[in-house]
């Protein structure tokens, strides 16, 4: 510890810490330009100047001079107030002073900065800066004449998002900062730049001339579309969200958001949304009452459960609820429907979380906090595109290996935005991680790398693992994945030499199938290196939706009651029952994909679909049109009028995040709460207003929807959520298994069975390319959506509007296919029509299409059964 | 438009082979750290000068971003963008020259060449540029053509350096 004396006041700060840093520790503000505490120290503003008695005769800048012993610093002499006002009369010089007609007036630091050193005349005159303002880049206008270089922006895209979009160019009094040769912007536009911009040289496009800072009402929320839950802040004016922001106190992102979290939001605004409730009359929807649709459908429920029994109805719901509205659907179903055919987002994205890593690690296996991943020292990123399907958690990543060093392998059979900052990036052929993570853990078994102690006191099942990892030879792995002896021991070694590994896979990359076995896998090598119930280590498994863990929790599953509690225990499900005042079926429910299978085969009769839109997003869409056309009651609650809304018999209209009050769960388990912003929209009712008055139209009770008392009921019934109590939760969250402490500190997990399970899983090679479907079809997200529901938001489709097919450069020469041209792409399921990127992204052999858009369908061509499919391809002639 | 014109340049200025050797150089530097700065040096004895083609390709080969590089290649007079000539003519323009009159010889080299000061001969033979001081000032007014120094140059005569190549 080092002690200091500022303004008379001792301090005692760390060695390492920055004057500004020390100062702020005891209440003492010095004011900064180009300082954040997100970036390292850059000293280019000259605002922060400070006297310090040992370095007398200049001044010293406060942000990048670490302290010493016995240092006496002054923040505030005359001497320091005339340089900072000379600074900003320097600034001025050139900056417009356009304040009354610039988005940044009222929260711009330059501005207030003036206002407070209270510069009323410059000594200084020259010509304003007049270069040209960039109005052609979508969603961040870039005016130069307003910038004040603190390099804020360049510094945050690098070292942070990791896309170094911006530069400092030219030299001297011409330095501005742009792209090469001042093209326009075509990077992440996650806005990160644009909200780190002190002044308004970036401003957002979306908020331009919506609202002054001081005329909105802001409500700090979370985001609604991926599963590192980051919190935001609704920034309101006359009912419309006029744009949004990241929330500084935010547990998971810290104030960091990605173009999803800025710009996404508008989807809550489409006009396309639903207003009213909508009944089929004489074969066409139309609109009706609240009271008609509620009632048509109980009547339709109650007939199927009359005629053919209460195992012929099923639910589905998306991970997009509430944690409440999650639970009081499946409470809906197993009570006043009185069946378990409930399961979420097609059972197939989250067989990762549950069963896989449970099993391994047990019911709520502890995982690095995302915020803990910048002091991770090693990470294997494998079936996860984490920097598109989670930004913010690539975000980390990136910082961590940037500004801390850290080791970064990873598998991904593309070239992606991670693998540039990887040491090793193992290319490996599409659907063969489990013959990697298996091939890891042999060489590290085998050189001796291991974590012993840890592997003695805390594990069970080492001796048969060893025994299935037998053949996971170096040779075996390249022959089955195309990667090197070489460079997979070169990863082993890597992996194994962290103090804190984490490993990362996304669920929903759209190859399904083997999603719990891999997470087996990777909880396997993460026992082996010890890299288990330690903060910043262990295995994070991102969800992809929301509220993917959270709907996991609360028992949206078929053999499942909320708290991963088993239905066929009698002991868990007489607590239930009590506590419900119902009998459960014992019997395991179906899961998504039977209940679909179910449907074709006419054994499920009814079906409710709560924010999911299977013909869009589930795999075959050719068979799951067949079997919702089987379905003789379909019931769909969502905001939009979806393919599979436009097979119902009823639609009800809901709110949408920004309309509703409930709690998330994200990837690291923090629990969070949803605050209204707007009113609801037109007629619509929340999820859970909507399954309470459906319960009620039936003759059940299941209690009021208020998510207080929900989350009351839940924490009565499942462990973890035991000290969650709604009205407490602050903005950063709780981190569940740590309740009640400090929401980053990683708790134990107290349903961590007493030694985690080292399970052996082989390896199945996925479908080969044939003579006839010479190509691996490849599905998953793209950095610019999430699901099925960012499409819908107007600022994120001018910056990616469409689908299209990923083709190598390689495999475009051999098929004459350029950039832009239209393709057939044809599986044994069926064909579609899309047009190409050729990328230095995919490599030969395999094509990428994402799955957020409509059309053209991709789903046409997957195989549900199937882990990957393939395609061949055939240029169409224009 | 000026951009544009700066990449179709590019394309006549630029051989294959340029574009081979510059390739294979990358391969030596991909993955060293610090390596973009004499990686640039390198691709600007090979092609001359580093337009945003060139500057692209060593982006896309050391897997950094554009922005980055052309940050480095502006921030350094010692790099151009600019095509230059076989023969790169320099007049000091430097205080010791500049009062023994090399403004003048500079406007006399801009007219027997017909090019402006940063321009290239049509045959690409010359061009012409300003620098600040050569170190010579014992030799003013000081001219450098390619790696040939001539000193204490009369105004009028001062283009017959031109003949020597």
């Amino acid at each position: 510890m080092i002690r200091l004396t500022v303004d008379d006041r001792e301090v005692l700060v760390e060695a390492g810490t920055t004057i500004l840093e020390a100062a702020a520790t005891s209440g003492i503000r010095i004011p900064t330009l180009c300082y954040h505490e997100k970036l390292q120290p850059f000293g280019a503003c000259r605002i922060c100047v400070v006297e310090v008695e040992q370095m007398k005769g200049r001044l010293i800048p406060s942000c990048s001079t670490p302290v010493t012993e016995g240092m006496v610093v002054r923040t505030r002499t005359e001497q320091i107030l005339k340089a900072r006002r000379t600074v900003l009369e320097l600034l001025l010089i050139h900056h417009p002073l356009d304040c009354p007609i610039c988005d940044k007036g009222g929260e711009c630091q330059l501005q207030d900065l003036v206002y407070e050193f209270g510069i009323t005349q410059n000594r200084f005159k020259d010509q304003k800066s007049n270069h040209p303002i960039d109005y052609v880049s979508p969603l961040v206008e870039r005016n130069t004449n307003r910038c004040v270089l603190c390099g804020m922006c360049v510094r945050v895209c690098d070292e942070v998002v990791g896309a170094s979009e911006l530069s400092m160019v030219n030299r001297g009094i011409r330095t501005k900062i742009t792209t090469d040769f001042d093209r326009p912007l075509d990077c992440e536009f996650c806005g990160e730049c644009e909200n780190i911009c002190p002044v308004g040289a970036l401003t957002n496009r979306q908020f331009k001339f919506k609202a002054r800072a001081w005329e909105m009402q802001t409500i700090s929320t979370v985001c609604s579309f991926c599963s590192t839950g980051c919190a935001i802040k609704l920034c309101v004016k006359n009912g419309q969200i006029a744009r949004a922001v990241g929330e500084p106190e935010g547990g998971a992102n810290r104030g960091s958001l990605c173009i999803k979290g800025r710009f996404g939001y508008e989807y809550v605004m489409s006009p396309e949304r639903i207003k009213r409730p909508l009944v089929r009359r004489n074969g066409k929807l139309e609109e009706a009452t609240w009271e008609e649709a509620l009632q048509t459908a109980a009547r339709g429920f109650k007939a199927i459960k009359e005629k053919d029994g209460p195992e012929a109805i099923a639910g589905f719901c998306s991970a997009r609820l509430t944690n409440e509205e999650a639970y009081l659907f499946q409470k809906l179903l197993r009570t006043a429907m009185g069946t378990n055919n409930v399961d979420n987002s097609g059972g197939y994205a989250h067989r990762g979380y549950s069963p896989g890593l449970r099993e391994s690690l047990g019911v709520s296996p502890a995982v690095p906090s995302v915020e803990d991943l910048r002091s991770s020292d090693a990470f294997l990123v494998i079936r996860s595109n984490v920097s598109e399907t989670h930004p913010v958690v690539g975000y980390q990543v990136t910082a961590a290996v940037k500004q801390n060093d850290a080791r970064l392998i990873v598998a991904d059979p593309r070239r992606v935005k991670l693998s540039r900052l990887a040491s090793v990036h193992l290319s490996h052929r599409p659907g063969t991680e489990i013959a990697i993570l298996n091939g890891l853990a042999r060489v590290i078994l085998d050189e001796g790398l291991e974590d012993r102690e840890f592997l003695a006191g805390s594990t069970e099942g080492l001796q048969g693992l060893k025994k299935s990892l037998e053949k996971y030879t170096p040779a075996f792995v390249e022959q089955a994945t195309g990667i090197a002896g070489a460079d997979l021991k070169q990863a082993a070694r890597l992996f194994a030499s962290g103090e804190k590994g984490v490993i990362i896979i996304s669920a929903g990359m759209g190859f399904g199938g083997d999603d719990a076995a891999l997470a087996r896998c990777a909880a396997n090598l993460a026992q082996i290196t010890g890299n288990a119930g330690k903060p910043g280590a262990g295995v994070l498994f991102l969800g992809e939706k929301n509220n993917s863990h959270g709907v996991v929790d609360m028992g949206a599953e078929p053999d499942r009651l909320p708290g991963g509690q088993r239905i066929a225990d009698d002991a868990v499900r007489q607590r239930f029952e009590k506590a419900w005042g119902a009998a459960l079926s014992s019997k395991p429910g179906r899961a998504a994909e039977e209940i679909l299978s179910g449907a074709e085969q006419g054994s499920i009769k009814a079906l409710y679909c709560v924010g999911e839109n299977p013909l869009q997003t589930y795999p075959d869409s050719r068979r799951t049109k067949k079997a919702l056309g089987n379905i003789a009651f379909l019931v769909v609650q969502d905001l939009f009028l979806t393919p599979t809304a436009q097979m119902a018999q009823v639609v009800f209209p809901v709110t949408s995040f920004a309309e509703k009050e409930g709690t998330y769960t994200n990837c690291e388990h923090r629990i969070q709460r949803l605050r209204k912003a707007l009113p609801p929209y037109g007629e619509t009712k929340s999820d859970g207003e909507i399954i309470c008055a459906v319960a009620k139209a039936l003759g059940t009770d299941i209690g009021p929807p208020a998510p207080e008392k929900v989350m009351a009921e839940i924490a009565g019934l499942v462990p973890r959520y035991r000290e969650v109590t709604y009205d407490k939760i602050p903005v950063k969250g709780i981190m569940l298994d740590g309740a009640g402490k400090n929401g980053n500190e990683q708790g134990k997990s107290e349903a961590l069975p007493p030694r985690a399970q080292l399970i052996p899983v082989d390896f199945v090679a996925p479908p080969a390319p044939t003579a006839e479907y010479p190509y691996v079809l490849l599905t998953g997200p793209l950095l610019f959506h999430s699901g099925s529901l960012s499409p819908r938001s107007k600022g994120i489709c001018v910056v990616c509007p469409e689908a299209f097919v990923e083709i190598g450069h390689k495999d475009a020469r051999a098929l004459d296919i350029k950039n832009g041209d239209t393709v057939a792409v044809t599986s044994a399921k069926g064909s579609i029509t899309i047009g190409v990127r050729v990328t230095a992204k995919q490599n030969p052999g395999s094509v990428f299409i994402p799955y957020h858009f409509a059309q053209p369908p991709v789903h046409e061509l997957t195989d549900g059964s199937q882990p990957q499919v393939v395609v061949k391809i055939e240029k169409r002639t224009p | 438009m000026a951009e544009a014109r700066t990449i179709e340049q590019a394309v006549e200025f630029i051989t294959t082979e340029m574009l081979d050797e510059l390739d294979s150089v990358i391969v030596d530097y991909r993955g060293t750290p610090g390596s973009l700065i004499p990686l640039l040096q390198r691709a600007q004895e090979i092609c001359g000068y580093l337009p945003a083609e060139i500057q692209r390709r060593v982006a896309d080969g050391l897997e950094i971003s554009p922005s980055m590089v052309y940050g480095v290649v502006s921030f350094y007079s010692f790099f151009t963008m600019k095509p230059r000539g076989k023969h790169v003519v320099r007049v000091c323009l430097g205080t010791a020259c500049y009062v023994k009159r090399s403004d003048e010889i500079m406007q006399n080299l801009s007219k027997e060449l017909k090019i402006a000061v940063g321009e290239v001969t049509g045959d690409k033979k010359f061009s012409l540029e300003g620098v600040r001081c050569l170190g010579a000032c014992g030799l003013a007014p000081v001219a450098v053509v390619g790696e040939d120094t001539y000193g204490l140059l009369d105004p009028v005569t001062a283009t017959d350096i031109l003949k020597n190549y």
